[in-house]
């Protein structure tokens, strides 16, 4: 039983201080758990406890360190460790949440309770999902887990963003690097571009004849015309997109000859460095337990990211079909908060207010040169919508102090959203 | 009496819930950190004054100020929520 304010006072006055106390125990805490430890998982458990410390709050993740994807590229060019991407979660169990370490195997969304893989369960009142993304090995053909392991994919960060790098550092002079985009929806639309600029930075001062090729299965990207604006004049011929109805989009791939086939009698081509980004879905786990839809995501309602299909299961991040929110960290720490703030309110018997959902994603064309793309999210008709008088990109054209001051923001971005989540 | 009674009662009243200025200012901290503490190149907001930040945020969406992205976002909200904004930012401890 829960006390609202109003209910206590009113028992209270007519029972009397001391037949209350004797007549009602404290109600247990309502125990809420989460599943995925990344930036919305841990930011969500974060702000669950913080906004209640009363509820019993455990966050099952696997075990550390966690990379983070934001800034791996800089990774790919040379200039970060793989530990400056390392988070942890040991504040997050400091700050008092039970942070348990290891794989959830299976969810009964109906009892709220997970299975792992030791043998033991979980149950709660409550359960917050977010596993990320699971790359679809079965959807390219020629690409599975061992072909990632020679040609990497690198879009989970940690062992296949180093075995990525040590590739490139073995490119010859002259080489060719072919990076391959898959259709959308895929975490972080505008990555693969950052990714290709980042490299191509790094070509340009350490193999200066090597050639980087962007095959794309779509013809417009994010950010676009502020990439291509930036690769003009900063590297040439460099780097080269190829759009999906001019040969880009792959449609087979043979990973012991470097190799990706087109369709429509375009390329082959054939690579010294491969790295081949698979198309994604949420993982099996919320497949298996009937939490996704025909596309492959989970629905939900964008008022707490409740799933459609499971009342008091909640997924959200990169696992959640949240369009027009692309798959950021920012867009899942910013429904993480949300929807923290909303359990915390439909425990108590109240209404959450009307959430208010912030992406902001920047991109490095260069380690000094970034861009920006910024949009507002509201309920509107019961549908997650873009304010339309909001958001945007950068303005084209702007001076390389403009682009400067973007790259610092983006940096002080990343910082952010670290010690949010994981600090 | 009544008073008395909720200063000694041995439940625990659950505090507020979250309430809207809240729900406005976290969507913030993406950028200028938890509570609007940043420990990065992006400015604090928490324990500005509330003038001040209302100025800026109006300034901002009206374009008298010329940011980066700081334009593009405050377009997005309505005077009273910039206004939730400023109060709620300026009431935090930096
Ligand atoms: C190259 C690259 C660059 C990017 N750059 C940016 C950027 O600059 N800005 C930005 O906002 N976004 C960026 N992103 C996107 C960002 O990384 C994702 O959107 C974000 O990580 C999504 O967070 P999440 O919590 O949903 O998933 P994840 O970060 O993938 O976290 C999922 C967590 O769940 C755990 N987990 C999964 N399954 C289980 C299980 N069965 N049992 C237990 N634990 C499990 C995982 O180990 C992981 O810790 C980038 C992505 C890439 C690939």
């Amino acid at each position: 039983m829960r006390l609202t304010r109003r209910g206590f006072v009113g028992a209270a006055a007519l029972a009397g201080f001391a037949a209350l106390s004797r007549r009602l125990p404290a109600a247990p805490p309502a125990r809420v758990l989460v599943v995925g430890g990344g930036y919305a998982g841990a930011c969500c458990a974060k702000y669950l406890q913080r906004l209640d410390p009363a509820l019993a709050v455990t966050l099952l993740t696997r075990p550390d360190p966690y990379y983070t994807c934001p800034f791996s590229n800089l990774l790919l060019a040379g200039r970060l460790g793989l530990d400056e991407l390392e988070q942890r979660h040991d504040a997050l169990a400091h700050a008092g949440i039970e942070v348990r370490y290891g794989e959830a195997i299976a969810v009964d969304p109906v009892a709220k309770r997970v299975q792992l893989d030791d043998g033991s369960a979980l149950v709660a009142d409550r359960l917050v999902l977010a596993p990320g993304v699971e790359f679809a090995f079965d959807a390219l053909p020629g690409y599975d887990a061992a072909a990632a392991a020679i040609l990497p994919h690198a879009w989970e960060a940690g062992a296949q963003t180093v075995l990525l790098r040590r590739q490139l550092e073995a490119l010859p002079d002259g080489g060719t690097v072919l990076i391959s985009v898959p259709p959308e929806p895929y975490r972080c639309p505008p990555g693969p571009y950052e990714r290709a600029s980042l490299i191509a930075w790094w070509l340009r001062r350490a193999r200066p004849r090597a050639k980087l090729l962007i095959l794309d299965a779509k013809d417009r990207f994010s950010k676009q015309a502020l990439f291509r604006e930036g690769w003009q004049a900063l590297y040439g011929q460099q780097l080269e997109w190829v759009p999906g109805s001019d040969g880009g989009r792959i449609e087979r791939v043979e990973a012991a000859t470097r190799t990706l086939h087109a369709g429509f009698g375009f390329g082959p081509y054939r690579g010294d460095v491969v790295n081949v980004i698979p198309p994604q879905r949420a993982p099996k786990l919320l497949r298996e337990a009937g939490l996704t839809d025909a596309s492959g995501w989970c629905p939900v309602s964008p008022l707490a990211f409740e799933s459609s299909r499971h009342p008091g299961v909640h997924v959200l991040g990169d696992a959640a079909d949240a369009a027009p929110m692309p798959k950021s960290a920012y867009s899942a720490t910013s429904q993480a908060r949300a929807v923290a703030a909303a359990i915390v309110a439909q425990l108590r018997g109240e209404v959450p207010a009307a959430p208010v959902y912030l992406n902001t994603c920047y991109s490095l064309l260069a380690p000094d040169y970034g861009i920006s793309i910024a949009a507002v999210y509201r309920v509107a008709d019961g549908r997650l919508t873009a304010v339309p008088e909001a958001g945007g990109t950068s303005p084209l054209a702007a001076d390389a102090a403009f682009r400067a001051r973007e790259a610092v923001f983006a940096a002080g971005t990343w910082t952010s959203l670290n010690a949010d989540a994981f600090g | 009496m009544l008073a008395a009674l909720l200063l000694l009662a041995p439940l625990r009243l659950p505090a507020e819930a979250p309430g809207r200025g809240f729900g406005l200012a976290a969507a913030c901290f993406g950028c200028h950190g938890t509570d609007g503490v940043s420990r990065g190149a992006i400015p604090s907001l928490a324990g500005r004054s509330e003038r001040f930040l209302l100025l800026a945020l109006g300034e901002y969406r009206s374009g008298a100020s010329s940011g980066t992205v700081m334009n593009r976002i405050a377009r997005g909200y309505s005077d009273e929520e910039l206004a939730l904004l400023a109060a709620w930012f300026a009431g935090r401890r930096e």
